[in-house]
């Protein structure tokens, strides 16, 4: 599992055209492939690895690492809540709890921001360093409406795709999903294609059953979608038991992220457009490495 | 709901059954009662006469007496007839009664006033003007069953309503939108608001599809009933005639019904993989709409599907982002189940009408 990041380079395909109407559309990118890496040994997470530390395959073709970052890199943290109806009470107060944790577990030079998904989506911050602005959003939400789960993974992994450096995404929901305008399919394709890493938090029972959600609304169970995602972008999904539980969730989510390494590589040897079926592994040690399975790239 | 429907009317029928009876009162003090509470509702306080309808120990005897003299208004008792008299008004003030208690989730009394409403209304309204306001009432109340997510129960209404006025167009609309929304919504496979393929909701979009075809046939410069057929044919995967129907949709003077017939042809075009005709779509959705959601995260998902990442996050960024004021509401999110505001501005102008 993992993050893959498009980079483009944009400077030199700027000073070799001419000016246009429209936004430049990179005919001739240079495409670098960034992987957000989790290496874990028997003891915990393996800390101070470099790139002759890693072997990466693309499509099976051996690939140079360029760059290898790790704990001083800052993050790009994307909260994306639900705050629906059935979110009324004590889960949400937990939820807050959650998120202001969260929000206090960033450093200086990390960005965060917080869409929340309801029967509509709402940005507010936007992905910046405010995190004062951050805690009075927090302090605001209220549960109503229905519930936009995929439209909500989906603004995390676009937003998240043009944030600079180590990007995180968490999607919390107590599981329904009623609202959302996307498909299942198109935000799974967009996870993949895309450079977030994507974590779910999910409270509440299991099953892909129809139940009836608020105001007799027929509502589905989205763990298997959030499975999908999280796995999908190298992340993962952590079931809370309890509202009680769900601030030491978060913590634990963005403790393990930092713990990630951020590889770059130029793909050689491979034809640019479909999937690519990445491989990493750290060489000459037992670990196990936790990236996306890898990662799609239109014509 | 149906349940409720029958239940109601079950109960209605037992105890007409024993009314007769010297402990459960007498039917022409019903009938004064309940000819009072209407004349109370018309021209007094209408919110009072609701109250005390509803909190009446003689509520049930008002109404049995009141089902026998709507069947057989010669019989009936002078305040019986003088309630008949008034007909609109007895019949709303049921409604509203009903109204009153699903808003205390008090489903199965609520169920008992709208049966009530519907018995007076079916037997006993024949004038000329009593008809005007049914033409109203039937749609009204459908599109509030609608907006509780009550399709089956609106399907049943706006049946009866379409049996008394086949050619009534508010009403074979509506009966279209509950049946469409039915077949949207009959899959197992909900995951969102938008439909998956279909196997068990296709006779349900037939049904849509058929009274929209008879909507336009009578008139077809209804352009929402164009819209809604469109976008069930293009449910049914019948794509070229759902396109032709989509396309005369987006050039309606609405802003509401051109944004939706862009939106859901942009869907139709995503859904065929068609990325460069799918965003054209999507930004003539946004041309109508401003800033609408729906189509601001389907741009933003083709723009991400071609590649063109930072601009899928340059469009979508400020599409979500909190306003003040906010945004006008997307019309995607009142497509299926109403507008609840306009659900209850209708109600209001039927009431007004069975005031006057």
């Amino acid at each position: 599992m993992q993050a893959v990041v498009l980079v483009l380079s944009l400077s030199a395909v700027a000073s070799a055209q001419p000016p246009r109407a429209r936004p430049p559309r990179f005919g001739s990118r240079v495409e670098v492939v960034k992987l957000s890496v989790l290496v874990r040994g028997s003891e915990g997470p393996i800390l101070g690895l470099g790139p002759a530390d890693f072997e990466v395959r693309d499509n099976g073709v051996a690939q140079q690492v360029e760059r290898v970052e790790s704990e001083e890199l800052p993050l790009s943290v994307i909260l994306a809540l639900d705050v629906s109806g059935s979110m009324k009470g004590e889960t949400l107060v937990e939820v807050k709890r959650a998120a202001h944790g969260l929000v206090e577990g960033l450093h200086p030079g990390d960005r965060g921001g917080l869409v929340t998904l309801a029967s509509t989506l709402s940005l507010q911050p936007a992905l910046g360093g405010d995190f004062g602005a951050i805690h009075a959003r927090i302090d605001a939400l209220e549960a109503e409406g229905g519930t936009s789960l995929m439209d909500g993974a989906f603004a995390a992994v676009a937003l998240g795709d043009a944030a600079a450096g180590h990007v995180l995404a968490m999607v919390f929901t107590d599981g329904h999903e009623n609202a959302s305008w996307l498909r299942e399919d198109d935000v799974l394709d967009a996870a993949r294609r895309g450079e977030v890493v994507v974590y779910g938090v999910r409270i509440g029972g299991d099953g892909w059953g129809l139940c009836m959600g608020d105001g007799g609304v027929p509502v589905r169970d989205a763990s298997a979608f959030l499975d999908l995602v999280t796995s999908a972008t190298g992340g993962r999904l952590v079931k809370a038991a309890s509202p009680e539980r769900l601030r030491q969730a978060f913590l634990e989510i963005l403790t393990e992220f930092r713990t990630r390494y951020l590889l770059r590589y130029t793909p050689r040897g491979v034809e640019r457009p479909g999937w690519h079926r990445l491989e990493v592994r750290v060489k000459g040690r037992a670990a196990k490495v936790t990236v996306r399975k890898g990662y799609l790239r239109t014509p | 709901m149906r349940a409720f429907l029958g239940g109601a009317i079950a109960l209605i029928v037992t105890w007409a059954g024993s009314a007769g009876g010297a402990t459960l009162g007498d039917p022409t003090t019903d009938a004064t009662l309940f000819a009072g509470l209407v004349e109370k509702y018309r021209h007094g306080d209408s919110d009072d006469a609701i109250r005390e309808l509803i909190g009446s120990a003689r509520s049930l005897g008002m109404m049995s007496v009141m089902r026998r003299a709507a069947k057989a208004p010669a019989k009936a008792s002078a305040p019986a007839r003088m309630a008949l008299a008034a007909l609109p008004a007895a019949v709303m003030l049921h409604t509203e009664a009903g109204l009153y208690l699903y808003g205390q989730n008090d489903a199965t009394r609520a169920w008992v006033h709208w049966s009530q409403a519907r018995a007076l209304a079916e037997v006993a309204l024949t004038e000329r003007d009593q008809d005007e306001f049914l033409r109203a009432w039937y749609p009204a109340l459908g599109s509030y069953f609608l907006g509780r997510y009550l399709a089956v129960d609106a399907i049943d209404f706006l049946e009866h309503g379409l049996k008394r006025f086949p050619d009534e167009a508010p009403i074979a609309l509506a009966l279209g939108e509950a049946h469409e929304v039915r077949g949207t919504f009959a899959e197992g496979e909900i995951m969102s608001v938008r439909p998956r393929p279909l196997t068990e909701g296709r006779g349900e979009l037939l049904a849509a599809e058929h009274f929209f075809r008879g909507v336009l046939a009578r008139d077809p410069s209804l352009v929402e009933a164009r819209l809604r057929r469109g976008r069930v044919l293009d449910l049914l995967r019948e794509t070229d005639a759902a396109l032709a129907e989509l396309q005369q949709a987006g050039t309606a003077d609405s802003d509401k019904v051109r944004y939706l017939a862009h939106l859901f042809t942009a869907d139709l075009r995503r859904r065929r993989s068609e990325l460069p005709a799918a965003r054209e779509e999507f930004a003539l959705a946004l041309e109508a709409w401003p800033g609408a959601q729906a189509a601001s995260l389907g741009l933003a998902e083709a723009l991400h599907s071609l590649g063109e990442r930072g601009e899928a996050a340059s469009v979508l960024g400020p599409a979500i982002e909190e306003r003040s004021p906010p945004a006008r509401p997307d019309p995607f999110r009142s497509y299926h189940f109403g507008d609840r505001e306009e659900q209850r501005r209708r109600l209001e102008d039927v009431k007004a009408m069975a005031r006057r």
